[in-house]
């Protein structure tokens, strides 16, 4: 039974990500400028530590190469995010605003589904790779020791990170179903996510402990690159499924209200 | 003037958007920096990186984080938007120009970042917060706001430009995003353009881009010599992009069909 549903799922999954293909392909200009935003945005983030390296020989106890090493981890979780959830987070509020929400949630399928799954970022994808290039270098160029446990860990965590960060997304849009406005909550989102860019061990003291547990940005992006570097730990690990498991019980029920506060004369 | 006030006060009726976008988000963006700079200064042991110490960075951190948000207006996609969704054609109908309607709109941000930064001024000189060698005026201020008032002007019209190409294609904004990530780093917000390596420096000289922020910030900081050419060389840069913007919206026009106002 359970597993019939997920395959149905993953078959309406696929024939999205079939449909955004077909659409992504139909709009070139759009797609080839898409993949160039991402590969700037990305080359920034990458000066702006290179150029900070230039001034200092650590950020907090990391040395360069495993700033790089961390960024590369970034990237490919960003990555990952704006080919799967972005769009789609971004689309929400307009959703909500103009009715359209009707559509999805009538559907025989978790009403969550359709808003978060829809839009499938093919430009994007091909970002993934890029960040993957990106990795295999900021690997080789790493001077600490390496282990397949490690890398393995830091895979999962990576992908707990990715969850998390969807989350945090969606915390930011879903008030809109309360509030009506569109873009205030999404555009701290937006300069929160910033934090997930920046080291961990730059933070010391209260914000340390927020961004780690009420805004956990810094278990987004840190806790993969400290597995690979050998600086966690199982409380540490403990700590990160903790966090995944509050973040999405939090975001079903805020969701579910949002859902039955939800109302609209579209359709 | 109309149109500045209108757009302001649309601004601060939506009061839990202004706060969040344009003061938490702010705050939350200068805090982050701050954070980093901490941890440079600590590890690289020095008391001054490039010509700043600890003190004068913090200061440069707070007018940039203003300052990027300043030139920046209301941001991307509102040119786009109005040719995407036909409403582009009241300027072609109404006795309206374009540039100065939609510059009216774009500025009514600047003009809240510059009263933020006013604010942040005035908070720290109220506590003694400026650094003994800090060289902020009241005059380099006001000197810094001129700048600052042109390079929203070069902004505009890079982004018009930029934007135009919605006349062309069917989506525009991840040009103007680019655009925008480029302006913010190059320009100074995130780090100062003197700490950039040499090369990046010269080539950097040939573009806009630290006209934009990192010039201002300079000239507030004190550095006034530089005034008279900032503001000669952004008067160049309007003209040429003012030149770009007007033929490629006038282009882009004779291909534009829209329904509706």
């Amino acid at each position: 039974m359970m597993g019939s549903t997920i395959l149905r799922y993953l078959r309406m999954y696929f024939a999205l990500v079939r449909f955004s293909v077909s659409r992504a392909l139909e709009f070139r200009f759009d797609f080839f400028f898409r993949f160039f935003m991402d590969l700037v945005y990305y080359g920034v983030t990458i000066g702006f530590f290179k150029v900070l390296y230039l001034h200092t020989p650590s950020l907090g106890g990391w040395r360069e190469d495993q700033v790089l090493l961390f960024l590369a981890i970034a990237l490919i979780i960003d990555s990952l995010y704006m080919t799967m959830f972005a769009r789609n987070i971004w689309q929400i509020p307009a959703m909500i605003n103009k009715g359209e929400l009707d559509y999805h949630i009538v559907r025989p399928t978790f009403s969550m589904f359709f808003p978060l799954f829809k839009s499938f970022e093919l430009a994007s994808l091909i970002n993934v790779v890029v960040g993957m290039v990106f990795f295999t270098y900021a690997i080789n160029n790493y001077q600490g020791d390496l282990s397949l446990a490690s890398m393995v860990l830091c895979v999962l965590l990576g992908l707990i990170g990715l969850v998390i960060f969807v989350c945090l997304g969606m915390f930011a849009v879903i008030p809109i179903f309360w509030t009506h406005s569109n873009f205030g909550f999404h555009m701290l989102f937006e300069a929160l996510s910033n934090i997930s860019e920046r080291p961990e061990v730059i933070f010391r003291g209260l914000s340390h402990v927020i961004l780690v547990t009420v805004l956990p940005f810094l278990v987004v992006t840190s806790f993969p690159a400290r597995a690979i570097f050998g600086e966690i730990d199982l409380l540490n690990i403990a700590h990160a499924v903790a966090v995944l498991i509050l973040m999405l019980l939090l975001l079903a029920v805020i969701w579910n209200r949002g859902i039955r506060a939800y109302s609209s004369a579209s359709s | 003037m109309i149109v500045l006030a209108a757009e302001l006060k649309r601004l601060f009726a939506y009061r839990v958007q202004f706060w969040f976008e344009l003061v938490v988000s702010s705050l939350v963006s200068l805090g982050v920096a701050l954070i980093v700079w901490r941890a440079v200064f600590e590890a690289a042991g020095d008391r001054v990186i490039q010509g700043y110490t600890f003190e004068q960075m913090i200061i440069y951190v707070v007018i940039a984080t203003f300052i990027g948000q300043a030139v920046r207006g209301s941001g991307t996609g509102t040119f786009a938007r109005d040719i995407y969704d036909g409403a582009y054609t009241r300027y072609l109908i109404y006795p309206l120009s374009v540039y100065s309607y939609k510059f009216a709109t774009f500025f009514a941000r600047t003009a809240i970042a510059i009263g933020q930064l006013l604010l942040v001024f005035f908070v720290m000189y109220l506590f003694n917060l400026f650094p003994n060698d800090s060289s902020v005026t009241p005059f380099t201020v006001l000197l810094g706001l001129i700048v600052v008032v042109l390079a929203s002007w070069v902004y505009f019209l890079m982004l018009v430009t930029v934007e135009s190409v919605a006349f062309w294609a069917d989506q525009a904004w991840s040009m103007s995003v680019m655009m925008n990530v480029c302006i913010v780093f190059f320009g100074g917000k995130l780090i100062p353009v003197d700490m950039f390596p040499d090369w990046l420096q010269t080539a950097l000289n040939f573009s806009p881009f630290p006209l934009l922020i990192f010039a201002p910030i300079k000239i507030m900081q004190g550095d006034i010599s530089s005034f008279l050419f900032v503001v000669s060389t952004l008067f160049g840069w309007s003209l040429l992009t003012l030149l770009v913007a007007r033929f490629a919206v006038r282009r882009g026009t004779l291909r534009y069909s829209g329904v509706g106002i």
